[in-house]
């Protein structure tokens, strides 16, 4: 579904991605997790056409597509949910959904869609009427994700759709992201939280200063030394005794 | 990536000798040539390259103003009140009229001290206009409404055409050079160097411990005081005349492009950009119409701003620095 | 004396047809901010230019000035796409001196194109005379000047296309998403350049209705339209930058406050009321105008 290869990306003359390669196949729930400035944003964004690779490929659906427009990629069926939510403030939240609605082709299957959503989350159809401004934080990311699957991509992307968020809320959201999975979705999910993400992830990518530094399937990569001791405060093996949180 | 103000002060030469240098090279002209209308084109370029360093100090504090003319304008008007109704003579008022167009700017640097880019500019904008009212209107038993004032000359009444037009080039040179020296010290100085951490980034700076509001106060009355100097002065030597025509907006852009010609936040851009723009201007005027100029220089304008975004002192620099590079190497 | 009620309808009406010319260029301040974040400083010599285009339709090929008026908005609007496509796109993105450059470098452009291609023709002022300059409306109270009720009647019908464009179709619901957030836009697949494109080609074809207006009822020059650029500006800002509700309502409140502040205070304060407001609010209520909403 989506090869990435050797992808760099700068900030003006600052290097962000130094030669990223991943892939995620169809159907597949692929997690990439690092620390915070280890540039999983940036992956993101250049994939959705925000920025411009400096090098490297992207191939979507067998067809290259670095350097597109944003407007260009989401029309070929990706959808981002960026970090931040990025609603649209003044709209209400059905708005919200049916803007993202015309990304499918067929009109009635955007009512199919719009119902399915809102079964999938019902607080937002209780607000359906309701300005984006006015939902709390919880809501918002729900409407953000709400607003991604109305254009039924071929490909998610979720960018850290647990930051900042309470724990129920967070329990709700990767409950769905497990029910999309199972559906037969393909996701590529951001996360600091390695726990969460590798759970429902097939398989993970680690990414440091803007590299891979490892890959593997999610449980492999629960037990590696590396990712106990740095990133879930664990020894590096035997049997966990619940660490430092 | 912009180069830090550290950076940028390492690489810049001494402001003293550059100094040297544009009064050697005014003496070196004014040595070959008595030529009237070239003395006055000059010495309108001196003129105005202080109220281009006014405008670019306040903007080296991140404060883009499109109401400049506010302060000139008031400038002349003051100083030629204080010599015309309470007898000063020029040479003082010249001085003490820029006061009141300094004490604005601190009116309108504390007013707009929350308003960035476009806020900023529609608001100084807006206030040109304000003022150019209150001097026609309001205070036109003072200022003989659209007719204007006279302004008594800087210099001695005996002079010939001749030594009056010398006279006034050196003094607008003396001028600019002494602006220049202050401004260019000032950038270097721990005020500066807070103006361009403001200008960076504004959070940043407030963060940092920079006091954001004083500054950027401060930097407005600075530029107060420079563009009402330019302003009497011009009025007592050039135009020897004032009207609120001074109020118009072309006034408020100039600076403008004089200093993004030259070359934004460096206190030698407004000097140079003035002098290439102006002189450009002079000989674009005697082919095409008023019009035609103007409507060529602003197109000119943009393509500076395309393709050389840092104006074009940098231009000159290099140059300089390809010329000397030489004995370097050989060192 | 002066409180005769039908003489204050006709300073009501006077406000009303003045605010019409504010609201028209607020609105479209408001629009191309809302969508580009940019102000165009250059609005007043827009806004002049349509004016001149519907004098010359009427002036050179006798036009009516009323069918004259659309000719000189596609005309107008046309322009601000091509300002939009070479002068604002290649900026994007870069330091945002060059956009107020580019926008303060229009003023001087457009006016000194106009007044190159004008004056000469037709000495300093020109004014657009339509045939029906001497005819009124006898409602009783008070004379409508048939002129009034045309342009009132215009500038609505023009509105209602706006607010249905903006609200009831597709492409306005697209225009309000790239105006509330630019980056949830694009990844909803809207193509944001063109949104732009056409903020600033609308916006610059309201200006040229607004100084159509402007032009009908009083003497203009390419200069005249600076003053009620930067009215627009104070109430673009009282009414939150991006705000088309604040535009539309501060637009015609001004002409009408205007319009009591000229008629009770004498005209050396009509150019001041929108100083003094702007000045009001910097000082009471400076975090206001941060709001940008749309
Ligand atoms: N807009 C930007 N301008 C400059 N540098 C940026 C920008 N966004 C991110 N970076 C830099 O790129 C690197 C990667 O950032 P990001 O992709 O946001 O990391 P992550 O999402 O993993 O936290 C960081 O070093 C960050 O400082
Ligand atoms: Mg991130």
């Amino acid at each position: 579904m989506l090869a990435v290869e050797g992808l760099e990306v700068e900030y003006g003359k600052v290097r962000a991605l130094w030669g990223v390669s991943f892939r995620v196949d169809r159907g597949e729930t692929v997690a990439i997790i690092g620390p915070n400035g280890a540039g999983k944003s940036t992956i993101l964004r250049t994939i959705a056409g925000v920025l411009r690779p400096a090098g490297g490929r992207i191939a979507f659906r067998d067809r290259e597509i670095g350097g597109l427009a944003a407007h260009q990629v989401a029309r070929l069926g990706v959808a981002l949910v960026p970090e931040g939510r990025e609603v649209f403030p003044a709209m209400s939240v059905v708005e919200n959904l049916l803007l993202a609605g015309r990304l499918q082709r067929d009109r009635a299957r955007v009512r199919e869609t719009l119902e399915w959503v809102y079964d999938t989350f019902p607080r937002l159809a209780e607000r359906q009427r309701q300005a984006a401004a006015t939902l709390s934080g919880g809501e918002q990311q729900m409407l953000a994700i709400a607003r991604a699957l109305m254009a039924d991509p071929h490909l998610l992307m979720l960018d850290e759709p647990a930051t900042g968020l309470s724990p129920l809320v967070v329990d709700r959201i990767f409950e769905v992201i497990r029910a999309l999975g199972a559906r037969g979705a393909t996701t590529l999910l951001v996360e600091q939280n390695v726990h969460l993400a590798l759970e429902v992830a097939a398989r993970g990518y680690v990414l440091e200063r803007g590299r891979v530094i490892l890959a593997g399937d999610a449980p492999r990569l629960l037990d590696h030394p590396l990712i106990r001791e740095a990133y879930l405060g664990l020894p590096a093996a035997g049997p966990g005794q619940g660490g430092g949180g | 990536m912009a180069p830090t103000a550290a950076s940028r002060a390492r690489r810049t030469p001494p402001s003293l000798g550059i100094a040297l240098g544009m009064v050697a090279g005014a003496a070196l002209l004014l040595a070959v040539t008595r030529e009237l209308f070239l003395l006055q084109v000059l010495t309108f370029v001196f003129i105005f390259a202080i109220y281009a360093q006014s405008w670019n100090l306040v903007a080296h504090s991140g404060q883009f103003s499109l109401g400049h003319a506010t302060f000139l304008g008031l400038g002349g008007y003051a100083s030629i009140l204080l010599a015309r109704n309470l007898g000063l003579p020029p040479a003082v008022s010249l001085f003490v009229g820029p006061l009141l167009p300094a004490l604005v700017g601190l009116g309108i640097g504390r007013l707009c001290v929350r308003l960035r880019e476009w806020y900023l500019g529609m608001v100084t904008f807006g206030f040109t206009a304000i003022t150019q009212l209150l001097v026609v209107e309001q205070f036109g038993w003072l200022t003989n409404r659209w007719d204007g004032l006279e302004a008594p000359r800087l210099l001695p009444a005996g002079l010939s055409v001749e030594g009056a037009a010398v006279g006034n080039y050196l003094i607008g040179l003396g001028l600019m050079v002494a602006t220049y020296l202050a401004v260019a010290s000032l950038m270097r100085s721990r005020t500066g160097l807070a103006f361009a951490t403001i200008h960076d980034n504004e959070l940043v700076a407030g963060v940092s411990g920079v006091d954001v509001r004083r500054y950027r106060i401060l930097a407005m009355g600075a530029g107060g005081y420079l563009a009402g100097l330019a302003g009497a002065l011009n009025g007592h030597t050039l135009t020897r005349h004032i009207s609120p025509g001074v109020f118009g907006i072309e006034d408020s852009i100039w600076p403008l492009l004089y200093s993004i010609a030259g070359g934004l936040r460096t206190p030698e851009g407004p000097i140079l950009g003035t002098l290439v723009v102006r002189l450009f201007w002079e000989l674009m005027l005697r082919r095409l119409g008023g019009f035609e100029s103007l409507i060529t220089i602003v197109l000119m304008l943009a393509v500076i701003v395309r393709f050389f975004p840092q104006g074009l002192y940098p231009l000159v620099l290099r140059g300089v620095a390809a010329v000397g590079a030489r004995p370097a190497v050989r060192r | 004396m002066i409180l005769d009620p039908g003489v204050l309808l006709q300073v009501l009406i006077w406000g009303l047809v003045i605010g019409s010319v504010y609201m028209l260029l607020a609105t479209g301040l408001t629009l191309i901010f809302g969508v580009m974040k940019v102000i165009n400083f250059a609005h007043g010599e827009l806004m002049m230019t349509g004016a001149f285009l519907t004098f010359l339709l009427w002036h050179a090929l006798g036009l009516h000035p009323y069918l004259g008026v659309f000719v000189s908005m596609a005309g107008v609007g046309l322009l601000g796409i091509a300002v939009e496509r070479l002068g604002f796109r290649p900026l994007r993105g870069t330091a945002k001196i060059n956009e107020i450059f580019l926008s303060i470098a229009l003023i001087l452009i457009l006016q000194n194109a106009l007044a190159r291609a004008f004056i000469p023709y037709f000495r300093e002022y020109a004014q657009i005379r339509t045939p029906y300059a001497h005819r009124v409306f006898d409602l009783g109270l008070l004379n409508l000047r048939y002129d009034f009720a045309i342009l009132l009647g215009l500038t609505w019908a023009v509105m209602l296309g706006l607010y249905l464009l903006l609200f009831r179709t597709e492409f306005g619901r697209e225009m309000r998403g790239t105006s509330q957030n630019r980056l949830a836009a694009a990844l909803m697949g809207i193509d944001v350049g063109r949104i732009d494109t056409a903020s600033f080609g609308i916006g610059a074809g309201l200006a040229a209705l607004a100084g159509s207006l402007y032009g009908i009822i009083n003497p203009f020059s390419p200069y005249s339209g600076t003053l009620p650029a930067i009215k627009a500006f104070a109430v673009i800002i009282l009414g939150g930058l991006g705000s088309i509700r604040g535009a539309v309502l501060g637009g015609l409140l001004y002409g009408v406050v205007e319009g009591f502040a000229t008629f009770f205070l004498g005209g050396a304060w009509r150019d001041a009321t929108a100083f003094i407001l702007l000045l009001l609010v910097l000082l009471v209520r400076p975090e206001g105008i941060f709001r940008e909403r749309a």
